[in-house]
């Protein structure tokens, strides 16, 4: 009687997979979270406000180094498909001064128009409709064209998402229009949790935002995060880096800002977040200020949200592949 | 030819007073069973309208009716219904307590039963006329004294009212209660089981004045019932009245024994027009045909008006007289009033609130969500059954107004959602009506769990259906048992904001005695039950108009943000400006010569510390002092001060050569404005 059959586990082919599990999980250990800074010194016009050309083709460095693509259309066929609704997630808490450039995100929307993204397909969107429109963006609802809409117009879903701390109502826009989102938050200050990035923009998808800034954020802003519609649906963060803010946010305060002049890329969150919170520790050390840790509000969620229980992306700069271009 | 014979035989007056008894109570049960709400409350605007017919009963009480214009020298519009039964009533007798009136035949329905007392001859003895019968009206007469002073203490005696007030608040909570614990019957039940306080005592004496059948047919009817009083006066002139025929007497007396009103139809007595319900018993029972009623019979053998004489209507206005007083030499109305009578929304100012409200419990019944009850010695023994807000029970829906639907009376007047001001910020014109309270909220700091116990809750906080809400939070490091420093976010109720919906005291986690709870101070209908000499002033001009800084016109509304709403413009920012006492947040965002463009923030806080503390706690490196309020500075592309309790923060997007002097003269026209 044979004990080794063809579709059996014989002692070979367990020896033979074991090496090869090992050999996999080193490679994954081993693999690094890249993160493409693409800065262009000469980014603004004489006025100050950035020269819209020069966004795009910064935005197309960006994603291009990102996913090693030789042109800007190849990089942008690996985000998204025809056929999705893709949802962009910006950032206009603060008004005109520290929202998510228009210029950037005019830039994304023509590169995804032509990857393949008709504008009936794509949506803007933030928290309320008044955010948005203090931002300068116009609120359009028609859906023939490019969408522009706050969550408080959108409305929010009835089912409560709920992981670890968090327990939220998500915008309709997240849940039920868009098919995949691209983070577009802003690099800033903020003074309760210390930065807000990528994972902190998400605040804008949930209807209850407010009660989640206690204790620095932590673990909350990690477990929005983790809300299985959000992982499953964010599928880029490009951070507008176009004007950084180092202090006093996450409200606009121009003598706390600068023309940082760049973009940072990122699929991993975590990663993203970790190195803008040391690009503003940079600045905030140059200006002879105090660090986060030193007044009490740290981003300890960035550490929260790569914890072995959560897993959403790394804070060790030992394993993110920072590329500046 | 043969079956309008057999139906016209059948169709004998007494069967149709019987059908229409039936159908009276059925309606009666059903339109009460109506009155209960099935629904949900989405929110803003929709209103939800009960059916119109719900109240027709009690609209339809001349009682009620003549109470109501007593005591407020106003009839309400619905009670002209009442003239449907008053005018007919003086043409055909109490047709009403014989056909129509439920109580009524709910009590002859247990009248017919058979009991030891009530048989054979003691049954013919106990229906002939009884002089305490005309007690009736000794206590009409004390309650429309008692009206004519200003109360409706007759809606106690009123049977409409009686009958709805039992009905609603205990028959059909408890048979509900009773389906929904009957195995497969439990599909039957309303899926609302409404506990009210008091029901058992309404019921038990709902039960007693049925019980009393058993020993006297009707004595309700025949000595209490001041409605049946009323008729019987106005059956005077009726011109339906009894024929007897003493040649076809065998004094069978049958006559009598199942006479309703004990109006002595018997042949050699005096028929009493006053007392008799019209219930053709009589006609039916005697089997000589010896009595008939027809119109315009001869008055040889009727008593026409009421057993009434001077005295007993003199000893009733007087008792009625007399009883106010002892009433309201109590506490109760006129001193100490009770912290927690809070009325319902629209409930008019307490004495006029007496006046109307006749204990119907129909607003009781009507309301979604159980929270109002008949009051025990809230509103002093005057008020006994009037409604009252018990917040731990349930609380008052933003969007309801079904209560105002419901009363018969206009006690709670019919107000819309709108008026009501709870279910959304209003906008359009009339904006600035200030909202309906009914009292206002108060923390049991000693009981709170972030107060108390330094543990998280915001349970208060997320139920407050105002907008903004009148629950806010602030965060607070407080220390626990372990000795532990732990930060938790306090509650506060700001009583401007405050209508005493009784949301937060329902929704308390701390089960038994809630650690917030609301009484009735600062209710909208009490122009001196108020804890705050001045509500609420809308957000004034502090922000400067185009023109007023030369140069600068206004480029938008301004926006205002109370605290508990600061984080919709500033969401993370907000927490700061809260920690530092802010209550208040108006913006507006301005335009210099078409050059500069830029936002105002002012920020009103509690105190100049908070002011302060705002300020200071802002780098100043980089900023030069500016000669602006109280302290000031500039850095070039924005600038901050501070004057008493307000805080200002001017910020402009684009930096010019200009921007700097530009925003200092519109800090300027500011300072000035918050001068005023």
């Amino acid at each position: 009687m044979r004990t080794g059959s063809q579709d059996g586990i014989t002692r070979r082919r367990l020896l033979g997979g074991g090496a090869a599990g090992v050999f996999l999980a080193r490679a994954a250990a081993s693999e690094k979270s890249k993160v493409v800074v693409a800065r262009d010194a000469a980014l603004r016009a004489a006025g100050g406000s950035p020269d819209s050309s020069r966004v795009l083709k910064m935005l197309d460095r960006g994603m291009q180094s990102f996913y090693a693509c030789d042109s800007p259309l190849d990089a942008w066929k690996k985000v998204v498909r025809p056929g999705e609704v893709i949802g962009l997630k910006v950032n206009c808490l603060s008004g005109r001064g520290a929202a998510t450039s228009l210029v950037l995100v005019e830039a994304i929307c023509e590169r995804l128009q032509q990857a393949g993204i008709p504008q009936k397909d794509i949506v803007i969107w933030d928290r309320l409709n008044s955010d948005l429109e203090r931002a300068g963006y116009r609120v359009a609802s028609r859906t023939d064209r490019i969408r522009c809409v706050g969550n408080d117009a959108a409305g929010y879903d009835t089912d409560l998402a709920v992981y670890g701390s968090a327990g939220s109502l998500l915008s309709n826009t997240l849940v039920k229009t868009c098919d995949a989102v691209i983070n577009l938050p802003v690099l800033k200050d903020h003074g309760i949790v210390g930065v807000t990035l990528a994972l902190k923009n998400l605040f804008g998808a949930i209807h209850n935002p407010n009660k989640y800034h206690t204790n620095a954020g932590d673990p909350y802003i990690a477990d929005v995060n983790m809300f299985p519609v959000v992982r499953r649906k964010m599928r880029l963060t490009i951070c507008d880096a176009i004007t950084a803010q180092y202090e006093g946010g996450p409200s606009y305060m121009p003598q706390w800002s600068w023309p940082y002049n760049g973009l940072i890329v990122a699929r991993d969150p975590v990663a993203l977040d970790y190195t803008g919170w040391q690009i503003l520790e940079g600045k905030r050390a140059e200006k002879g200020m105090k660090p986060l840790r030193e007044l009490r509000r740290e981003p300890r969620y960035i550490a929260t949200a790569a914890d072995a229980r959560r897993g959403l992306g790394t804070n060790d700069p030992r394993l993110i592949d920072l590329v500046e271009v | 030819m043969l079956n309008r014979s057999i139906v016209a035989s059948w169709l004998t007056l007494r069967r149709l007073r019987r059908l229409s008894q039936g159908l009276f109570l059925g309606l009666f049960v059903v339109l009460l069973c109506k009155t209960e709400y099935r629904g949900s409350f989405p929110g803003g605007e929709l209103e939800f309208r009960l059916p119109s017919a719900v109240r027709i009963f009690l609209e339809s009480d001349p009682f009620i009716a003549a109470v109501s214009a007593l005591s407020t020298r106003a009839l309400y519009r619905g009670l002209l219904w009442s003239l449907a039964i008053l005018i007919p009533t003086m043409f055909l007798g109490r047709f009403f307590c014989g056909w129509i009136c439920p109580l009524g035949t709910l009590n002859h329905l247990i009248g017919n039963i058979r009991s030891e007392k009530k048989s054979g001859r003691q049954r013919v003895d106990s229906n002939r006329y009884k002089r305490w019968q005309a007690f009736k009206y000794t206590l009409l007469f004390a309650l429309l004294a008692a009206a004519l002073l200003g109360s409706a203490l007759a809606g106690i005696f009123d049977p409409i009212a009686l009958a709805v007030r039992s009905f609603a608040l205990s028959i059909l909570p408890a048979w509900n209660y009773a389906l929904g614990h009957a195995g497969p019957l439990g599909a039957l039940a309303s899926l609302h089981q409404a506990h009210f306080r008091q029901g058992f005592l309404l019921g038990v004496i709902l039960i007693v004045i049925l019980a009393l059948n058993l020993r006297i047919t009707r004595f309700w009817c025949r000595a209490l019932c001041p409605l049946g009083a009323l008729l019987g006066l106005a059956a005077r002139w009726s011109i339906l009245g009894l024929e007897k025929h003493q040649d076809h007497c065998e004094d069978c007396n049958r006559c009598l024994l199942h006479c309703q009103g004990g109006d002595d139809p018997i042949p050699g007595a005096r028929w009493r027009k006053a007392e008799c319900h019209l219930c053709m018993n009589c006609v039916a029972d005697c089997p000589e045909g010896g009595i008939r009623f027809r119109f315009f019979p001869p008055a040889l053998n009727t008593v026409e008006g009421a057993d009434l004489k001077r005295r007993k209507v003199l000893a009733g206005l007087a008792a009625g007289a007399a009883a106010l007083p002892l009433l309201r030499a109590n506490t109760g109305l006129s001193a100490e009033p009770h912290e927690r009578l809070i009325r319902p929304p629209a409930a008019l100012a307490e004495k006029q609130f007496l006046a109307r409200c006749i204990r119907c419990g129909e607003c009781m019944q009507a309301c979604p969500n159980n929270a109002l009850h008949p009051a025990l010695s809230e509103a002093g023994w005057e008020g006994i059954w009037t409604p009252v807000l018990v917040s731990r029970v349930g609380y008052c829906q933003p969007s309801c107004t079904l209560c105002g639907q419901a009363c018969p009376t206009g006690a709670i007047w019919e107000f819309t959602s709108r008026e009501k001001g709870w279910a959304g910020a209003p906008s359009g014109p009339g904006a600035d009506a200030r909202p309906i309270r009914l009292g206002t909220a108060f923390y049991d700091r000693g009981r709170c769990l972030p107060w108390a116990m330094a543990t998280d809750c915001i349970v208060c906080e997320e139920w407050c259906p105002t907008s903004p809400k009148a629950v806010y939070l602030r965060p607070a490091e407080v220390t626990d048992a372990a000795g532990q420093v732990k930060q938790v976010r306090q509650p506060y109720i700001d009583p401007e904001r405050c209508v005493g919906c009784g949301a937060c005291e329902y929704a308390c986690p701390v089960r038994d005695r809630a650690a917030v709870y609301v009484t009735s101070v600062g209710e909208s209908r009490s122009q001196t039950n108020q804890i705050l000499l001045r509500r609420a002033a809308r957000p004034n001009s502090w922000l400067p108009e185009s023109g007023d800084a030369p140069g600068w016109t206004k480029a938008g509304e301004t926006r205002a943000f109370e605290a508990a709403d600061l984080w919709k413009y500033v969401d993370g920012d907000a927490e700061r400006y809260l920690r530092a006492g802010v209550r208040r947040t108006l913006t507006a965002s301005y335009r210099y010569r078409e050059m500069v463009e830029a936002v105002a923030d002012i920020h009103l806080m509690e105190s100049r510390e908070g002011a302060a503390s705002i300020f200071e706690s802002e780098p100043s490196a980089g900023s030069r002092p500016l000669a602006l309020g109280d302290a000031g500075r500039s850095y070039g592309q924005s600038l901050t001060f501070r004057r008493g309790r307000f805080f200002v923060r001017l910020l402009a997007y684009q930096d010019t050569p200009q921007t700097e002097p530009a925003l200092v003269s519109l800090g300027r026209a500011i300072e000035a404005r918050l001068s005023l």
